[in-house]
């Protein structure tokens, strides 16, 4: 039961209640007792979730329960003739040292994460300093955040080029080299970290601004009169009362880098020799090249759970870091 | 001022760090330019490319599944988030766990199923086919986005509505949505952009080369003209320049909505 309440709300219940309850066809009399027990907009409610929920389980849904599912069979992915193999696909994955190296590289692209929020911390809280032009700096940092990886992929591939711009660049300062910084492992999966800080600094700064702007300058100024200096506020101030934005960074970062596809599917396709292979280029790869559905499930899985478990380490961390 | 640099010469040093943040960022964008500057020279290259029927084709291809993602994407999720924020339910909070984890899911992880989809029901080549899975996939973020909004409204907003006789749908049509135009513009915004900037969903789905978006132009361009890397870095400029003019129109809005979202 509800306590005693003011007689606003009891009208709006009222008002809304008899509004509602002619649209589902009861009476006036019953819903007066039921009253207290549900509330009126109960319904209603749920009404509303369906749209949602039909998208969100009818694709997502039907597409993780079809996923599971193909995981166990050795099937092309298009016609009939799926066969049951049990855990074989399961058996491969474990074995497979591409498996490995995806991990590797994911791990490698994962340590660009504080170096993006670094940048984006940075250029924040400069750019709340009474900068001047901070308009053309802020549009040219969040620019790279709205633009396509596709549409971008033409000109990296440029870029990177053995008579790309970087090998001018680096000839204008002597260092000429002539190297086709895509075709090597090491230098592509530089080239990849390179990109994906560049992508994803704009969307930390965004955070970053907005999180700064609610900051009581009296605590700064405080520090400032005991003689704290730019880079001691920045570090002991700044940074820790960022804390909630950089939790929801690193999550999205996460999220968002345990599906990285686009940069490697375009530039280097994974190779050469699986050198910059991720999970998802290398599950598009097993299903349109070799038609392995099964194993490129098994590979979908792994994403997922690789999104699952890294937010989750992400959670604890985080609790941790607020004992 | 969050740091303080009074003296001229640490304003002047200030100001060189950012150019030196910035410059990195806005290279490859120079580089864009640069690119499809070459052979003929950006005019001709654009001329060049105009004149070839996939380009306008694509063009509308990606118009219309942006905005068929935005249309059906908004009203979904402003109705769920309304009913997540302001009506009392139960099932709450595993509503609000089934939307993080649908977050998690990527479109990579899915393309099995997309795949069998494709090719047993007849869809492939139909926009409606990236439409489906984008505002499916897009969802969960616009109500989170809409929720932390819908729920910071003032209580008397609504208590007002209702006195006035108006019923939660009422109140949805003329209070919330005219109070949520920020949040509306971020939505559409950002579901916008991100159809446009969808690359897997029409790679798997629109396989005849007459139907097809932006994002397949480049490898478009390089099917047909392989060795004229001009011409594909300015095919790949008529579908930057749109999202960009798109952004920095909305910009002042958009960066503030966003952030007040994702910040909850």
């Amino acid at each position: 039961m509800r306590g005693p309440e003011d007689p606003i709300t009891t009208t709006m219940r009222r008002i809304d209640g008899s509004l509602h309850r002619r649209d589902v066809g009861r009476s006036r009399s019953t819903t007066a007792t039921t009253r207290s027990k549900h509330h009126p907009w109960t319904l209603t409610a749920y009404l509303y979730l369906t749209p949602a929920m039909i998208l969100i389980l009818g694709v997502t849904g039907f597409c993780v329960a079809f996923v599971i599912n193909t995981s166990f069979y050795r099937w092309n992915g298009i016609g009939p003739g799926a066969v049951w193999v049990g855990a074989h696909n399961f058996k491969q994955f474990i074995t497979d040292p591409v498996v490995l190296l995806s991990t590797l590289h994911i791990g490698i692209i994962l340590l660009t994460i504080p170096i993006t929020l670094f940048i984006g911390l940075l250029s924040a809280a400069l750019l709340h300093s009474g900068i001047r032009f901070s308009g053309i700096f802020k549009a040219l940092l969040f620019m790279p955040v709205v633009i396509s990886p596709a549409l971008t992929a033409p000109t990296f591939r440029e870029i990177f080029g053995p008579q790309g711009y970087l090998n001018d660049a680096l000839g204008l300062v002597g260092l000429s080299s002539g190297r086709a910084w895509l075709s090597t492992p090491v230098t592509a999966i530089g080239a990849l970290a390179v990109i994906v800080i560049w992508a994803s600094v704009g969307f930390a700064y965004l955070l970053y601004y907005a999180q700064l702007a609610s900051i009581d300058l009296s605590i700064l100024e405080a520090a400032r009169m005991d003689g704290a200096s730019n880079p001691q506020v920045f570090w002991y101030f700044l940074m820790p009362l960022c804390r909630p934005a950089t939790a929801t960074l690193v999550l999205l970062s996460l999220i968002s880098l345990a599906k990285f596809f686009d940069y490697p599917f375009l530039l280097t396709d994974g190779g050469p020799l699986h050198g910059t292979e991720f999970f998802g280029t290398y599950l598009y790869k097993q299903l349109t090249r070799y038609f392995d559905a099964g194993y490129s499930s098994v590979l979908s899985i792994a994403i997922v759970v690789l999104c699952i478990a890294l937010s989750l380490i992400q959670r604890l961390a985080n609790a941790k870091m607020r004992e | 001022m969050l740091l303080q640099f009074r003296s001229w010469p640490s304003r002047l040093g200030v100001h060189l760090l950012l150019v030196l943040i910035v410059v990195p960022f806005a290279a490859p964008l120079a580089a864009v330019v640069a690119g499809a500057n070459g052979g003929f020279g950006i005019i001709e290259n654009i001329k060049t490319v105009a004149m070839v029927p996939e380009v306008p084709a694509y063009l509308g291809g990606s118009l219309l599944v942006a905005i068929g993602t935005v249309l059906p994407s908004l009203a979904v999720s402003l109705l769920c988030a309304y009913a997540l924020a302001r009506l009392p339910h139960k099932g709450k909070p595993l509503i609000q766990g089934l939307m993080v984890a649908a977050l998690a899911l990527p479109s990579v992880s899915i393309i099995v199923p997309l795949f069998y989809v494709v090719s047993t029901l007849n869809l492939a080549n139909s926009y409606l086919s990236v439409i489906v899975p984008l505002v499916a996939l897009g969802i969960p973020f616009n109500v989170i986005l809409a929720r932390s909004f819908l729920e910071d409204l003032p209580k008397e907003l609504f208590e007002a509505a209702s006195l006035d006789g108006c019923n939660s749908f009422q109140t949805l049509i003329y209070i919330v949505i005219p109070v949520s135009r920020p949040l509306i513009g971020v939505i559409v915004v950002w579901t916008f952009i991100a159809a446009w900037n969808e690359f897997l969903l029409p790679l798997v789905f629109l396989l005849n080369p007459a139907r097809g978006v932006v994002t397949l132009l480049p490898s478009y361009f390089q099917g047909e003209y392989s060795s004229n890397v001009p011409l594909v870095i300015t095919a790949s400029l008529f579908g930057l320049v749109p999202s960009v003019i798109m952004f920095l129109a909305a910009q002042r809005f958009f960066a503030h909505g966003l952030s007040a979202g994702m910040l909850r």
